[in-house]
């Protein structure tokens, strides 16, 4: 009888659980969209509540991803208060780390994930979204003028910069700030090593690199990391390869033929490459990331740096940097191989789900990160330095909180910008393993120049084949 | 009291529900187990052989179709497979060999009763305990050219001061020093516990008949050990075959291919470029390879136990 009763007791305590299981899912909380449907839009007490009209998608809840540690999305979740009263919209705002965005977000737009509305991302990523069907569209929302009031002015965002958001005649996302390659070296440095001005060509770049490469500093660096290298060297690549066309950039020319492996450019690229991160990087540069190269630089370990805008910041940011007085900023000129889209410039994009149940909520949101108030606020904080808007941009106020050598160095990036950081294809990504394993045996093996950007060029080949190419090339 | 069963009469049968539960208890209690064992590792372990003979990737997912073996022979033809094999071996027979005979030394010195062993059996154990992402991030650190203390202390004693994970050739060494932090101390608790259960009369005996302590070793311990012996290696075998982390924190995979092993293209395969039928074709193989292992080790370690 004892054993019975452990028996049936066992068995309860598993139908409990079960049950309590069900009931979990049978039963909702209730929740942020039945409150509206309730009428009671989440306002903020103390704020002056618009009314029902005006917040149409009040107490609707969207789920917002994006980056973390980068002071634009940091800021832009101070202004989350602000739209929730103004909107009555709730924002689950979501900020993760690179790595894991970028490996979360595709999975998400390919299973058709209903839990994300917007998220922020490289516009890089373009040809693989549409591939998947799992970026929504924006020219309807842009052009229903009860959603989107004349004064947002989409002509107001640089086109330049906006078209790496449009593909097939539409436009797939906004973009929210410009983001371009530069090179931040340190000032003191160069004056102790007697060099007067920066690098005017790949060339002077190199001697210098090699004449601060000293016992207590390094003269260069860039990701040398097999996940991240090929960010950096497509900026430095930009000075030995011809720019063939808006969807493919450097990649591939219209006949398909795969240009970074094509020589005599893809052996003086390469050569260049590893004599730059071997010679004159730090140490171990085959696996710095960002994060090592931007701590060496605050840490006046290393001279120069070639990267991103957005870590400007950080490195201005005198808690964090020692060499924040010493720091300024330069875009070399273009070479004659490539003399009209040699910078890079790479938007990130405000995007929308396809897979969205509030779909007019999340045009909401995008509207306001991407609107001349929000923009300007950024940049006023400092936390943006490159607004995409062209009236932000201009504005004088927003000039005199940039830093020092910034502003003409951006203007000669957007001036002469390539947007396309991957083709924009559906195998735009498929197309990344053998680049980034070549581009690590540049910089970390001794493995032959020549065969290594053989190696790159028949893998690609090989990838390229497979998916069926040489196809008709596509328009933008 | 004497039970019915002692007389020579058969039990009372039961009827209705304690019957019932005779009969199906154990399906009864087990059944959410087997459901949710069912759900996270038996069908997804179909599916991703399924996925091994389609052309199914993330960024054209509505249009896949099965392909046959394609991806097997677009695998034996691609240019990295013969070295992240030859990664896979050396990072699973370094590992296994190493951390299996540095635990077998260090679970013969905790066995004997030297004064603090106690502390340092506790000691041993902390490693297993810390996350190994953790352990990955200690060892990057570690590792660092200019900041690490590795190189520090080589520096100290005049040594060289090598580049430890951007350079091809000490990259997977590397990976394999970072793993034996955990992975000795794994093998020397397991195997600690085996060699406390070998009688202490068969070593008596050994010892009276005039055996040195290595024979004593090698002639008694070791053949009573033997069953512990093959878990262990087993154990180790199949973690390091799964081994992720660590890599992908410390080279990962880098420089080029140097020290990327099966699991690591796999995951970068499907989930970093998005072939995600063709990952599952190396996922098969990996399962291949892990089964025949398995069996060899048997065959060699643990058959004749």
């Amino acid at each position: 009888m004892a054993i019975l009763g452990r028996r049936l007791a066992a068995l309860t305590g598993v139908m409990v659980m079960v049950a309590a299981a069900c009931s979990g899912s049978a039963t909702p909380a209730p929740t942020a969209t039945s409150a509206a449907s309730a009428g009671t839009p989440s306002t903020p007490a103390g704020s002056s509540a618009p009314s029902a009209a005006a917040q149409p998608f009040a107490g609707e809840t969207i789920t917002v991803e994006t980056y973390a540690s980068v002071p634009e999305f940091d800021f832009y979740k101070t202004l989350v208060p602000d739209f929730e009263a103004k909107t009555g919209i709730k924002v689950n705002y979501v900020q993760l780390p690179v790595a894991g965005m970028d490996q979360k977000v595709p999975l998400q737009l390919s299973a058709k994930d209903e839990s994300l509305d917007v998220f922020f991302t490289g516009s890089e990523n373009i040809g693989s979204y549409i591939g998947v069907q799992g970026v929504e569209p924006l020219d309807s929302y842009m052009t229903d003028t009860a959603q989107t009031p004349a004064d947002w002015n989409f002509a107001d965002i640089a086109p330049a910069v906006e078209s790496a958001c449009q593909n097939g005649g539409k436009t797939w996302c906004i973009a929210s700030h410009t983001g371009g390659g530069l090179l931040y070296y340190n000032t003191k440095m160069f004056a102790d090593a007697g060099i007067t001005a920066p690098p005017q060509n790949p060339d002077e770049l190199l001697a210098d690199a090699k004449k601060l490469n000293t016992t207590d500093h390094a003269g260069f660096c860039v990701r040398g990391d097999k996940t991240q290298n090929l960010y950096d060297a497509f900026m430095l690549w930009q000075w030995f390869y011809a720019y063939d066309n808006s969807v493919t950039g450097n990649y591939f020319d219209k006949s398909w033929n795969f240009l970074l492996g094509t020589e005599p450019n893809a052996s003086k690229f390469g050569t260049w490459y590893r004599d730059i991160t071997q010679n004159a990087g730090p140490k171990g540069i085959a696996t710095y990331l960002v994060t090592n190269c931007l701590q060496d630089f605050q840490q006046a370990r290393v001279a120069m740096w070639y990267d991103d805008s957005g870590t400007i910041p950080e490195v201005l940011n005198p808690d964090k940097s020692r060499v924040s007085a010493d720091t300024a900023f330069w875009s070399l000129p273009c070479q004659p191989v490539n003399p009209d889209h040699c910078n890079l410039v790479q938007p990130f994009g405000t995007w929308m789900n396809a897979a969205s149940k509030h779909k007019g909520a999340a045009w909401q949101f995008i509207q306001f990160v991407t609107s001349k108030d929000s923009q300007a606020k950024a940049a006023s904080a400092g936390s943006l330095l490159t607004p995409s808007r062209l009236s932000v941009l201009q504005d004088p106020a927003v000039i005199a909180k940039l830093p020092k050598t910034f502003p003409e160095t951006l203007t000669q990036i957007l001036n002469h910008p390539n947007v396309a950081l991957l083709p924009f294809i559906p195998e735009g990504v498929a197309i990344l393993p053998p680049m980034l394993t070549g581009l690590s045996e540049l910089n970390g093996t001794d493995k032959p120049v020549a065969q290594v950007m053989a190696d790159m060029k028949a893998g690609v080949d090989d990838i390229m084949k497979k998916a069926g190419y040489p196809k008709p090339f596509p328009s933008n | 009291m004497i039970r019915s069963s002692s007389t020579g009469q058969a039990p009372a049968r039961r009827g209705g529900l304690s019957a019932i539960l005779d009969r199906f208890y154990l399906v009864t209690a087990a059944w959410p187990a087997l459901v949710v064992m069912v759900g996270v590792t038996a069908i997804p372990f179909i599916v991703t052989i399924g996925l091994a003979f389609t052309n199914y990737d993330l960024v054209r997912s509505a249009g896949w179709k099965f392909i046959g073996l394609e991806n097997f022979a677009d695998l034996l033809k691609d240019r990295a497979t013969p070295q992240i094999v030859f990664n896979t071996a050396y990072l699973v027979i370094g590992t296994t060999t190493l951390e299996t005979l540095l635990g077998l030394l260090l679970a013969v010195l905790m066995e004997t009763g030297i004064r603090g062993i106690g502390l340092l059996r506790t000691a041993y154990l902390l490693p297993i305990m810390t996350a190994p992402i953790v352990v990955a991030l200690t060892w990057r650190a570690m590792f660092n050219n200019d900041a690490g203390w590795i190189n520090y202390f080589l520096g100290i004693v005049h040594l060289p001061q090598p580049t430890w994970l951007g350079n091809p050739s000490l990259a997977m060494p590397a990976v394999i020093i970072a793993d034996m932090w955990t992975g000795v101390s794994f093998q020397a608790v397991l195997l600690l516990a085996g060699l406390l259960a070998v009688p202490r009369e068969l070593k008596e005996a050994a010892e009276s008949d005039g055996a040195s302590p290595w024979q004593v070793f090698r002639n008694v311990t070791l053949p009573s050990l033997r069953p512990v012996l093959f878990i262990a290696i087993v154990l180790r075998f199949m973690d390091a075959f799964r081994k992720f982390e660590g890599i992908q924190v410390l080279t990962t995979g880098g420089p080029g291919n140097a020290s990327t092993p099966l699991n690591l293209h796999i995951y970068n395969t499907g989930l970093f470029y998005h072939q995600v039928g063709y990952a599952a074709a190396y996922g098969v193989v990996m399962i291949l390879l892990i089964g025949v292992s398995i069996t060899a080790i048997y065959l060699a370690v643990g058959r004749s136990r």
